[in-house]
């Protein structure tokens, strides 16, 4: 499919692409809500001079107007600006006008369109940042003035009282009365006020988008897909103020003699109505990479970039994720999970066509685990990427002694990758051979992200009984003659 | 910045921005001064249960005369302070319902304490 009209295309109007798309996630969330439908005459008003103009049957129909033609202008990238000051006040003339139709959340989205209209280049994101700020200000402060509160008692009020939540009140029975509930209630105010913090600064913002996703989502999970009517989408799209947007199109260089690496950007290009990607071919067998604004990101990195830069994506999400109440938690979790910074390095492990490099293994030479984990690793080790050498041999002892290990400590297995590098033990090392085994034991090195004593405690209880458990030998034994030239010291 | 133009301190969209957060928070303040909690940006920090009996002329609405009526549930929860739910039946009866006699007694608790009364005349 062919890029839309550059004039139509995200960014090309008078908004940078980030507020371009999230005016127009937003948009999209309220259409999907029905909003237009629900505005109607002035009822209950915030000003009696809305209640002039009851009865006339053109309030509704004139912001409703106003409404869909902001959102069409959006969409066309027609004066997206004039588009979002559209939108915005056919929202707040609407909330004005009505007590019954007011709430934060579509206050929050009325503030955020016409601060979104009021962008300029000058003032860049300052007073999105500063609406933000000023958002969770209130609502930590509200809260932190509220002796219920402190006490716990709105939680335990909302949860066991009004919707029975049975995972809260099964945890809740094994505490101290009302623990759970203060301990979720200064959860929430404490993290409202630091995303209040966080959100002036943009050297915070990775922790700003951060912090806010994981409390309204954790919110979400705990309440079975809870998004409180538009608030959650609108919060999710008022972030990517706060996210960098590249400055020229991306650059898709994929692996041209891969057929599935062929076949993805093929698709990245179908997708790209905005026309935001720049496809290339890249040599063969190198690895396939997104390069933003001159930095270039492999594996998990340029996957997650492409995702997020990929808006025809994130309106299906969103399509998928009104709709289907239940699913939500599920989609949020996983996307958590897939973006959470910690398990980049497990995405790539498992994305990566190429093993992991190899190294010299330095084993207990008299062991017989050791020599059954040499024998596994030989076995499986096709392109021979590991070599091997006793620990009781020269080449540990040169290997070992400038880094401060000590090669008499038989009970630990080293990986030397090169000379310069520290070797990695235990645990670790084990890990890093799986790692270039191929896909299945790839899977197992995964359990490196537990954390490294867990590992190290459960693999010093079986170094501690490697002997009794699976024989010793008396002296180092000989490889197999097929096998000598892997062997350093064989 | 373009040739002419004024410094952006000084131009109409910053201007008109700052005056949207301002106004925010001269609502934030004055809020501390009033029950109602309709621009304090504290969404969900009270959950207040409420019912509503009306009766106008001597006759008692029922549920759905009532939800007519004000736009609210005759029984419900509402997420803020019972405030905000008085106050549109106030201002109903103040404006639109003036004439009409109604009664009205509302019943409420807010966070699971006590059960409190209000009612209209006042």
């Amino acid at each position: 499919m062919a890029p839309l009209s550059p004039a139509w295309r995200l960014g090309g109007g008078d908004l940078p692409g980030n507020l371009h798309l999230a005016a127009r996630l937003m948009v999209l969330s309220l259409l999907w809500q029905r909003m237009p439908g629900s505005f109607g005459d002035p009822f209950l008003p915030f000003h009696p001079a809305f209640d002039a103009l009851r009865g006339l049957g053109l309030f509704a129909p004139a912001t409703q107007a106003a409404f869909l033609a902001g959102a069409a202008g959006l969409f066309l990238t027609r004066r997206a600006r004039a588009s979002c000051l559209l939108v915005g006040a056919a929202l707040m003339l609407n909330i004005l006008a009505s007590k019954a139709f007011f709430s934060n959340g579509k206050t929050f989205f009325a503030l955020q369109f016409l601060l979104l209209g009021l962008y300029t280049p000058e003032t860049g994101t300052a007073f999105l940042r500063a609406q933000f700020a000023l958002v969770y200000f209130g609502c930590g402060l509200s809260k932190a003035l509220d002796a219920d509160w402190w006490s716990g008692r709105y939680f335990e009020n909302w949860f066991a009282r009004r919707v029975q939540h049975g995972p809260y009140m099964a945890v809740a029975a094994l505490l101290p009365p009302l623990l759970l509930s203060k301990l979720m209630s200064w959860s929430v105010i404490v993290a409202e006020f630091a995303i209040a913090v966080l959100a002036c600064r943009p050297r915070w913002d990775r922790l700003t988008v951060w912090l806010t996703l994981s409390l309204h989502s954790g919110i979400l999970v705990i309440l079975w897909g809870a998004t409180f009517a538009e608030f959650y989408y609108g919060v999710a799209a008022a972030l990517l103020a706060f996210v960098a947007w590249p400055r020229e199109p991306l650059r898709l260089v994929y692996d041209a003699g891969s057929g599935a690496m062929r076949r993805l950007a093929a698709l990245a290009e179908a997708c790209d109505l905005d026309g935001l990607w720049r496809v290339e071919a890249g040599p063969a067998r190198a690895p396939s990479a997104v390069v933003m604004d001159g930095r270039r990101f492999e594996g998990a990195a340029a996957l997650k970039l492409a995702l997020r830069m990929t808006p025809v994506l994130l309106y299906a999400l969103l399509m998928v994720m009104h709709p289907y109440k239940r699913l939500r938690p599920f989609i949020v979790v996983a996307l958590l999970l897939a973006y959470f910074p910690p398990l980049e390095a497990v995405w790539d492990r498992l994305l990566s066509r190429r093993r992991a490099g190899g190294g010299v293994i330095l084993y207990d030479g008299v062991c017989g685990l050791c020599d059954r984990f040499v024998r596994f690793v030989l076995e499986r080790d096709r392109d021979a990427v590991f070599r091997f050498a006793p620990l009781q041999g020269a080449f540990a002892a040169a290997a070992l002694r400038p880094h401060g290990f000590d090669p008499a400590a038989l009970d630990t297995v080293y990986l030397v990758r090169d000379a310069a590098g520290a070797p990695l033990r235990k645990a670790k090392a084990v890990f890093a051979v799986f790692a270039a085994l191929g896909p299945g034991w790839r899977l197992l090195s995964l359990l490196e992200v537990l954390p490294a004593p867990l590992l190290d405690a459960g693999y010093d209880l079986v170094a501690g009984a490697r002997y009794r458990l699976f024989g010793r030998f008396d002296a180092c034994r000989l490889p197999d003659p097929a096998q000598r030239s892997r062997f350093i010291e064989p | 910045m373009r040739p002419g133009a004024r410094p952006w301190p000084l131009a109409p969209r910053p201007l008109l921005a700052a005056s949207l957060l301002a106004a925010q928070l001269a609502c934030l303040g004055y809020s501390f001064f009033t029950p109602l909690r309709y621009f304090r940006w504290s969404p969900y920090d009270r959950q207040t249960r409420f019912s509503v009996e009306v009766a106008v002329g001597g006759r008692r609405l029922t549920p759905e005369q009532a939800l007519a009526r004000y736009r609210l549930p005759a029984h419900g929860w509402d997420q803020r302070s019972p405030a905000n739910v008085l106050d549109k039946i106030r201002q109903y009866e103040e404006t639109y319902g003036r004439g009409d006699g109604a009664r009205v007694r509302v019943r409420y608790d807010v966070n699971g304490g006590p059960v409190r009364e209000w009612r209209w005349p006042r």
